[in-house]
């Protein structure tokens, strides 16, 4: 065929040549795969994301706006008077019981790892407190740890001989109420022990070996070979518990009534969190949607530095390998 | 060229937002509303045959689902062809209610009292206002308002001069509940006569000398048994003794004038009961337990068979079982006590909301008008629960024919709940020097009302449990109250 | 020749049993100790549970150790013909089998496409979703309660089931994608040569090979929506629509303290099923979160 013949029949076929359509239709078809989670990442996400942004510069209650400025910011770092007490229990909270839960979880897994007959069973008790949904742990413990004479950790100390006037105060009073919920929080170490369990499965054992057979004690072994080789994974779990433990809203369960104050709140604001905070002005009645927004996207932004530490200083790579 | 697409599809994305965001979707306007959102017609002479159904919302709490009961069964009877659905909420009403309005989901009428009211009043077009019915019922002389209480009527409007937007159901007065039996026992043990002590109208300095008789007795000497259940935290219980003290929240010009002497005192008179073991710290979970049978005094405003009801459910398994025909061995109650220089008695009020959406709201009208009859307030207290009418005629508790809240409970001093807050006197008039209304907030704003008065309950609370100064709390106090009032 | 004839190097055979012996009974101490330890450990952790059991069957306002003056079954006859949990539980049923079977299907869906095919702005995309896994959910509820509230959809299983559609949790998603990469391309190969199209790939070949994640996937669906408290607490409002985390919270609030014992036996009854789940379910679970885990 001539060369005009060919130009002349590529103009009819227009823009889509042949080529053209074979690359929109393989485009298309890992497009299509993923276009749920595009909608749903769009939707669900970062509209919501792009939302709160905007509210957060509002007045929005709901039903209109009429205002916008920087007010609410003003508000929640000069006028409110818990928000500071509750920056301070949310970052307490998060950065104590993640790295206590990850180091009483390695003596756990240490535990669980005795080659012993039945360990697996003993293994499963371990993590079963860590399936009992929230909610039922949250009034079962505020059972087991209640402030007065009939608390069941009281009632055993009583009948122990404690004296009967005194009473361990658990959640009911200010100073012992983060302590209270930190000491909660043991029971669902089987979560990291899980972690620490996989990650020793990692390593293999003959580096175990190596180094008893060169004499290496116990010590030795655990800060040269096995903290070193489950340090991404430990890391990797930490970062993300903290982040997890930043938005708990545990004390709304345990102090559901609002001894003094808020619900979630606690004694004196003692387990006041930021999440907590956002349920409250959102939706306790006065629909403050845009001081709540505000909030968000406080913690937002600090999750979102935590995270580029992630990024920054470690080995992991985010994206995975290419093809 | 695809990134310029995903680039432009981001910034529409975003554009999008915003403007759902800012416009939402456009609310399809009801043409019976005005710009209020209330109805632009006010019937109220209706065909009592009428089809309809009337959404009514309870509380789940107490009885309160066997008074909407019986008053939606007397309702049947005159509009025999509306159905009334009774549907409950839990959680505080203003937070159930917002829900329920945002799910779109609104009842007609819902239980509610005064302060959630306040709250909810903020929101443009949910309550609806009765005013205009009211006054068209007025003039045609099927109305009088003279025939209620003014104080509770004034607990149903905005601003407590304004708009009308709950109908009180019952006169709901602070009393002070008492366990005889649990008296009787001290009596027996020490031989001094404490029960002829307790009368209407007895002042804090009674009041504190029969605590004292009856902390000589071994039953109040244990740890953990306390003779008061004060409700500290609550507004009818402090108010009253604030104003009895003279303390002023906010002077004329909205200033914060509460930092004072007779606030001091006032306070003080709170932790003098903590102090000296009439009543527990309000902080340490701890309770004189009244409804358990093991307090002596409880201040609340519940209704007498109520309070027998729960006791009787406390002592069931017990030898000190009783029934109600013998309530007066175990149950009595007396007035609150008062400061003997100017005595003051705190109310509550609860009550029924309607909707200004409703697509019957004359019917709503009718239903809480006819709760504010004879038939109406009588059937409250045929459910079982005998409150105090709000009607003043209804006063007199011993005329148990027509006024039912009397009936079977004669042994008992239902005088109480009267007791120079709405009795009939000789002359033909209703006298009620004693009633105070909590209204301190009202030169701020009914929109803050909640959130001050949880500043001024931690407030007390926490002095009374000891452990902080005067200054401090008065400074949590200011903080709080600068906090509430400065939010958008 | 050599007349001493001696086992285990110079050392006389007498000598070899006593330290064979001390030996032994070192294990022996040494276990008994470890057993100890685990059943000092599991007792403590297993004790609220116990008390939580020990409570349901209990009336009120008893301490523990009058059990046998107090024991009853009323709480538990309380649990089931009282509607206040039974039918939260109906809904809590209704929404959790939706989730179990839609998240494991869109999530495998999406993450093939990331796994397997090649489409430019694929890495971004991946990037991007991984990203929202920051976002805390307080942002995410305030704007969605109003979205929901405008549609209509409050007080409905659809807030908790529609997001789930679109596809699953990044989390989930991510999973996938780890190990439908570290499955060998052959058999995938020989289909796509055979004519099958993309869709045809992911459901027949690639799909039955994930059932380990499949499952993974399912149960942990399974325990995040039977538990899930704040997001049902929010856009479930009215009484005729919580679901049995929501049913027990608000039987706490408020409330006088009176049938505490009522909402031990509801406590028990909703740990149940996630046991029961995880005991059957366990070694695969432990293996899923190698999978994500380790990887990184």
């Amino acid at each position: 065929m001539s060369v005009i013949v060919q130009n002349e029949q590529n103009e009819k076929k227009g823009f889509l040549t042949p080529r053209r359509r074979r690359a929109l239709k393989g485009w298309l078809t890992g497009f299509l795969f993923a276009l749920p989670v595009i909608l749903g990442i769009l939707i669900f996400s970062y509209y919501p994301a792009i939302q709160t942004f905007f509210w957060s510069f509002t007045d929005f209650n709901g039903l209109e706006i009429t205002e916008w400025s920087f007010y609410q910011y003003e508000y929640m770092f000069t006028i409110d008077p818990d928000i500071w007490r509750i920056f301070g229990n949310t970052l307490l909270y998060a950065f104590v019981s993640v790295p206590l839960g990850l180091v009483l979880g390695y003596f756990l897994a240490l535990a669980a790892n005795f080659k012993v007959k039945g360990v697996p069973v003993y293994r499963l008790l371990f993590y079963l407190p860590v399936i009992i949904p929230g909610i039922v742990s949250g009034i079962l413990f505020s059972t087991i740890l209640g402030g007065n004479e009939f608390g069941v950790i009281n009632e055993i100390l009583h009948a122990l001989g404690m004296s009967a006037g005194k009473n361990f105060k658990f959640f009911l009073s200010g100073e012992t109420a983060m302590g209270s919920l930190l000491f909660m929080g043991v029971w669902t170490v089987g979560g990291s022990m899980i972690i620490w369990l996989s990650a020793f499965k990692n390593i293999p054992d003959t580096l175990y070996e190596a180094a008893k057979l060169d004499g290496a004690n116990a010590w030795q072994r655990l800060v040269k070979i096995t903290l070193p080789m489950s340090t991404p994974m430990i890391f990797y779990n930490l970062i993300t518990g903290i982040i997890g433990a930043l938005q708990c809203t545990t004390p709304l369960v345990i102090d559901a009534a609002g001894i003094t104050g808020a619900p979630g709140s606690g004694f004196d604001n003692s387990l006041y969190f930021v999440a907590i905070k956002i349920y409250n002005e959102a939706f306790g009645g006065g629909a403050y949607y845009a001081y709540a927004s505000a909030i968000a996207w406080v913690l937002f932004a600090f999750i979102g530095i935590l995270t580029i530490i992630i990024f920054s200083t470690s080995k992991w790579v985010f994206y995975g390998e290419e093809d | 060229m695809l990134k310029k697409l995903s680039m432009l599809g981001v910034c529409a994305l975003m554009a999008a937002s915003m403007l759902l965001g800012l416009t939402g979707c456009e609310e399809v306007k009801n043409p019976n509303l005005d710009e209020n959102g209330q109805p632009n017609q006010i019937v109220t002479d209706i065909d009592y045959d009428v089809t309809a159904t009337l959404k009514v919302a309870y509380k789940s709490e107490n009885s309160e689902k066997a008074i909407v009961q019986s008053l939606a069964d007397g309702f049947k009877k005159i509009f025999k062809n509306v159905t009334v659905e009774l549907i409950a909420y839990n959680d505080g009403t203003a937070n159930a209610i917002t829900k329920l309005y945002n799910a779109k989901t609104m009842p007609d009428i819902f239980m509610s009292d005064s302060f959630s009211m306040l709250t909810l009043s903020a929101k443009k077009g949910l309550l609806l206002d009765f005013t205009r019915y009211i006054e068209q019922e007025i003039e045609a002389g099927t109305f009088a308002l003279t025939d209620y209480y003014d104080a509770y009527m004034k607990l149903g409007q905005i601003g407590f001069d304004g708009a009308q937007c709950m109908i009180p159901r019952s006169a709901d007065r602070v009393v002070c509940h008492i366990n005889k039996m649990l008296i009787r026992e001290v009596e027996q043990e020490t031989g001094k006569d404490i029960l002829s002590k307790i009368h209407n109208g007895w002042t804090w300095e009674e009041f504190y000398e029969v605590c004292d008789l009856l902390k000589e007795g071994s039953t109040f000497k244990k740890s953990g048994r306390f003779l008061l259940d004060g409700e500290i935290k609550w507004e009818a219980v402090w108010n009253p003794v604030f104003k009895s003290y003279g303390v002023e929240y906010f002077d004329k010009d909205g200033n914060v004038a509460i930092d004072s002497e007779a606030t001091k005192q006032a306070l003080d008179h709170f932790k003098y009961w903590v102090s000296q073991g009439y009543c527990a710290s309000p902080t340490s979970g701890q309770s004189a337990d009244f409804e358990y049978g093991k307090g002596v005094f409880y201040f609340n405003s519940m209704a007498a068979s109520q309070e027998i009801k729960t006791l009787i459910e406390a002592y069931k398994d017990t030898n000190n079982a009783f029934t109600v025909e013998n309530a007066s061995d175990v149950y009595d109650v007396v007035t609150m006590p008062v400061k003997a220089d100017k005595p003051l008695i705190g109310a509550g009020a609860a009550g029924y909301c309607g909707y200004a959406g409703s697509e019957n709201p004359e019917l709503v009208w009718q239903f809480l008008k006819f709760m504010l009859t004879k038939d109406g307030q009588n059937a409250i207290a045929d459910s079982g629960v005998n409150y105090v009418p709000v009607r003043k005629d209804m006063a007199d508790y011993t005329d148990s024919e027509n006024n039912h809240w009397g009936k079977g409970y004669e042994k008992i001093n239902l005088q109480a709940f009267v007791y120079k807050s709405g009795e009939l006197l000789e002359d033909g008039t209703y006298n009620d020097d004693w009633n105070c209304n909590t209204d301190y907030f009202n030169v701020k704003g009914s929109k803050y009302a909640v959130d001050l008065n949880a500043g001024v309950s931690t407030f007390v609370t926490s002095y009374a449990a000891g452990s902080k100064t005067y200054e401090t709390v008065l400074t949590t106090l200011k903080k709080t109250w600068d906090a509430a009032l400065r939010k958008r | 020749m050599e007349q001493n004839i001696t086992l285990a190097g110079n050392i006389p055979v007498a000598a070899n049993e006593d330290k064979m012996r001390s030996a032994r009974r070192k294990r022996i101490i040494l276990k008994i100790v470890q057993y100890a330890v685990l059943s000092l450990i599991t007792v403590f952790l297993i004790f609220p549970f116990v008390v939580m059991i020990i409570r349901s069957f209990m009336r009120d306002g008893y301490s523990l150790a009058e059990f046998s003056a107090a024991s009853t079954l009323k709480n538990w006859k309380d649990l089931f013909s009282d509607g206040a949990y039974m039918t939260p539980l109906l809904k809590t049923v209704i929404i959790v089998v939706v989730n179990v079977v839609i998240m494991p299907f869109a999530s495998s869906l999406c993450a093939y496409s990331f796994a397997r095919t090649k489409w430019k702005g694929k890495e971004l995309t991946f990037a991007l979703m991984l990203a929202t896994m920051m976002i805390p959910a307080s942002i995410v509820q305030l704007p969605l309660y109003v979205l929901f509230s405008k549609l209509g959809w409050l007080n409905s299983v659809l807030p908790l089931t529609v997001p789930n559609l679109f596809g699953g949790g990044a989390i989930n998603i991510f999973l996938f994608r780890q190990y439908i990469r570290s499955l060998p391309k052959e058999l995938e190969e020989a289909a796509k040569i055979d004519g099958a199209s993309a869709f045809t790939r992911y459901a027949r070949v690639t799909l039955p090979l994930c059932k380990p994640i499949l499952i993974f996937v399912a149960v942990n669906a399974f325990t995040a929506n039977w538990s899930d408290f704040m997001s049902p607490l929010i856009y479930m409002t009215s009484e005729d629509s919580y679901t049995l985390a929501v049913a027990i919270y608000q039987n706490t609030v408020g409330v006088r303290a009176s049938a505490i014992n009522v909402r031990m036996a509801a406590g028990v009854f909703m740990s149940v099923p996630p046991a029961i789940i995880f005991l059957l379910f366990q070694k695969n679970l432990i293996d899923g979160l190698t999978v994500g885990a380790v990887k990184g």
